[in-house]
């Protein structure tokens, strides 16, 4: 397979993303009843303490990944969390769009303005879907780059 | 692949193991494991509930009750 691959346009992709991480999980780490608060307004059919082991851990998860993604450190390992992640948000925030919840995505805890478009599930939905595609062609650059 | 599997497992089980540690040593954290105080059950069960004399009200918990707060109090003040 053949990907545009810039190695310093991927060294700044990787520092965006891993920024992006580290500035949302931030924002939960500082205020975990508030992101709780935002995943019981998802309203999913979850076993309540599920949803309280995902506030606490899930910010120090992409916090983890974030400074892994920064400092250059397991890639690969971060960037498939990241998929991961990516994709159970995208699930997250569809389904939240399409019930049409007027909730705020709680995405990065109190960082960003509450009842603001950026806030809102539908953008999250899409920038879900954007930050899931660039952690995609991270990931492939790398394992790509280390196998040849 | 199984590298990075195994990798990503670390990741997890680090995020995991700082997370329950650092949550329960804020006082501000989560309680994982009891009911939150922010959770209406709760609500229910840390308000006082008494009858128009004044009378605790017990409330068996296999029961289901339903509560409107402050409906209680209101009946309170439109009896005295």
């Amino acid at each position: 397979m053949k990907l545009p691959n810039n190695t310093k346009v991927s060294l700044g992709l990787r520092w965006l993303l891993g920024g992006i991480f580290i500035w949302a999980a931030l924002g939960k780490i500082a205020d975990p009843q508030d992101f709780l608060a935002n995943l019981y307004e998802y309203r999913m059919p979850l076993p309540e303490v599920m949803l309280r082991l995902v506030a606490a851990v899930l910010p120090w998860l992409e916090l983890i990944c974030g400074l892994t993604l920064l400092l250059g450190v397991w890639q690969e390992s971060a960037l498939g969390v990241i998929m991961l992640l990516m994709a159970v948000f995208l699930a997250a925030t569809g389904q939240a769009w399409a019930r049409g919840l007027d909730i705020d995505c709680g995405c990065f805890g109190s960082a960003i303005e509450k009842n603001s478009f950026l806030g809102s599930v539908s953008f999250a939905f899409f920038r879900n879907l954007a930050l899931l595609g660039l952690s995609a062609y991270l990931f492939l650059v790398s394992v790509i780059k280390n196998r040849s | 692949m199984t590298r990075i599997a195994f990798r990503s497992a670390i990741l997890i089980a680090a995020a995991i193991a700082i997370g329950l540690a650092f949550n329960s040593a804020n006082p501000n954290g989560i309680p994982i494991l009891r009911k939150n105080s922010r959770s209406e059950s709760a609500a229910i069960t840390d308000t006082s509930i008494t009858t128009k004399d004044n009378k605790p009200v017990i409330i068996n918990k296999t029961e289901s009750v339903q509560l409107i707060r402050g409906d209680s109090r209101d009946k309170n003040e439109a009896s005295k």
